[in-house]
């Protein structure tokens, strides 16, 4: 029998968990970085990732391994049609490592975003999301929702639109630096 | 409210994103009981529930978005009349202060918030919202109308009601009077929504105007059909390139994204059009025969239809 509460919202019994994808070791092989926002700005999504590969190329730099690391960049807009089982599908078919999604100060992008690492997590491939700390509503809607409260995820905490170019490198560290340990850490 | 639905009252009507809650008769019925509705109400509400669901509406997007969007209820085809099935036609007709229009579009509010997530404390992220937002529900006037019914218009038939669905922002009252010349009031209409900022001008969708009686008769007895005063508009309803180049959601545009349509080099002196096809722009008749006023909805996406059903 429903309580009164579940008769109005179901959302409030919960959420099936999903799997979880296993870290890697270390980094190696395709690790796809997709900026799919609408910017605030033209570009800046561009620049969360230039600070992401950064990091990647520096952590990897002293790295003795044989596979070695190549990084794919996507640009794919959030907004419309939402068809991630689709772009899930065409990762595991390129047997892609990691991917890491980007999201600025686009709600719909955010959220859009956490579902996406979800599913790749679903499917086997370590994912994290980069996101507007000033979203944590919508955040954790989505992933108490998609079954994954678990899911590590960067943010940053300034909103893109008080930002400018030469402010991301230094603004950008600590959440690139969060992306490499969320992928490489149990 | 369930009626002759008891029995099934868990069957799974849709499942709304982005929390993909399950809308059954139940829940369904629980939150038209907050907003107030009567039963006869119900099977408006249903319709209204499967609309938002289609894939096609973007109900994730629409109530994720940090932008006021959030879903237009619009009533047409004749149901039976009788105390409860007043869909307040006339006066004050987009208010919500008569009929059951507003109670309609209040339960699927109560819907969206309570089952897919559409609360500021979850997915709904809106930076400001909008008025309207709790409710926004009105039945078109076919006893006033020149036209046929919209929902004929739209491919159902004429025996048909139904609820149509669209994800609105803010409503702009266009007033034009003191003329009977269709020329004059398209050119105020077409000049007063040509404007950067809104959703239209750069995703072209649907754009929803809504004609006092008057104003749908200075066009109709001056022999205009509703699909000359669309093509009029998409004609004459556009801004240069060259205005919006920067603005608006035009400030997103960079070398990766661009809307297929657009050349976005400054040289650029093309005329945009507040819509990619004359069929986006959605006519109805709405509200009492006194005053000349058109209403414009702006928002962004498609509408979507579905019959209301008898119980």
């Amino acid at each position: 029998m429903n309580n009164h509460t579940d008769l109005i919202s179901p959302m409030a019994a919960g959420q099936s968990p999903r799997r979880s994808a296993p870290h890697l070791r270390e980094l190696f092989g395709e690790i796809v970085l997709s900026d799919s926002m609408l910017n605030i700005n033209a570009g800046w999504g561009a620049l969360i990732l230039d600070s992401i590969e950064a990091a990647i190329f520096e952590s990897i730099s002293g790295s003795t391994s044989p596979v070695g690391v190549s990084i794919t960049r996507i640009s794919r807009p959030q907004i419309g049609e939402h068809r991630p089982h689709e772009w899930i599908d065409h990762l595991v078919a390129d047997n892609v490592a990691a991917v890491v999604v980007t999201a600025g100060d686009c709600a719909t992008c955010t959220s859009r975003a956490l579902r996406e690492c979800i599913l790749a997590e679903e499917a086997g491939i370590p994912a994290t999301a980069v996101v507007p700390q000033g979203l944590s509503e919508i955040i954790h809607a989505t992933l108490r929702s998609w079954g994954r409260p678990d899911l590590r995820i960067a943010t940053f905490e300034t909103p893109l639109f008080a930002l400018k170019r030469d402010d991301f490198p230094e603004v950008m560290q600590s959440t690139a630096t969060a992306v490499i340990s969320i992928l490489t850490s149990p | 409210m369930l009626g002759r639905k008891l029995g099934y009252e868990n069957e799974v009507i849709a499942t709304l994103p982005p929390s993909m809650g399950q809308a059954t008769w139940s829940n369904i019925a629980a939150n038209a009981v907050i907003a107030g509705c009567a039963p006869s109400d119900f099977m408006a509400v249903v319709a209204a529930v499967r609309a938002v669901a289609q894939p096609r509406f973007l109900l994730d997007q629409v109530i994720t978005t940090v932008h006021g969007l959030w879903p237009m209820v619009f009533l047409s085809g004749e149901p039976a009349l009788g105390p409860d099935r007043d869909w307040a036609r006339e006066g004050d007709a987009l208010s919500g202060s008569t009929g059951s229009a507003a109670r309609i579009a209040r339960a699927l509010s109560l819907v969206l918030r309570n089952i897919a997530g559409g609360s500021p404390e979850t997915f709904d992220a809106s930076t400001m919202g909008r008025p309207g937002k709790l409710m926004f529900g009105f039945a078109e006037n076919t006893t006033m109308s020149p036209w046929e019914p919209w929902q004929v218009r739209a491919g159902w038939a004429s025996g048909d009601c139904i609820a149509a669905t669209y994800a609105a922002d803010s409503t702009l009252c266009i007033a034009d009077m003191g003329h009977d010349d269709p020329d004059i009031l398209l050119s105020t209409i077409t000049d007063s929504i040509s404007i950067p900022g809104t959703y239209n001008a750069f995703f072209r969708k649907d754009l929803w105007l809504l004609m006092s009686p008057t104003h749908a008769w200075i066009f109709a007895e001056a022999g205009w059909s509703i699909a000359d005063i669309a093509q009029a508009i998409s004609e004459r309803a556009t801004q240069p390139y060259g205005r919006l180049r920067g603005r608006g959601l035009f400030g997103f545009i960079d070398t990766h994204q661009a809307p297929t349509w657009l050349r976005p080099e400054p040289g650029n002196t093309d005329l945009i059009s507040i819509v990619d096809d004359p069929r986006r722009v959605q006519i109805a008749v709405v509200g009492a025969p006194t005053g000349g006023y058109t209403t414009a909805v702006f928002g962004s996406g498609v509408t979507t239809t579905e019959k209301i059903e008898h119980e």
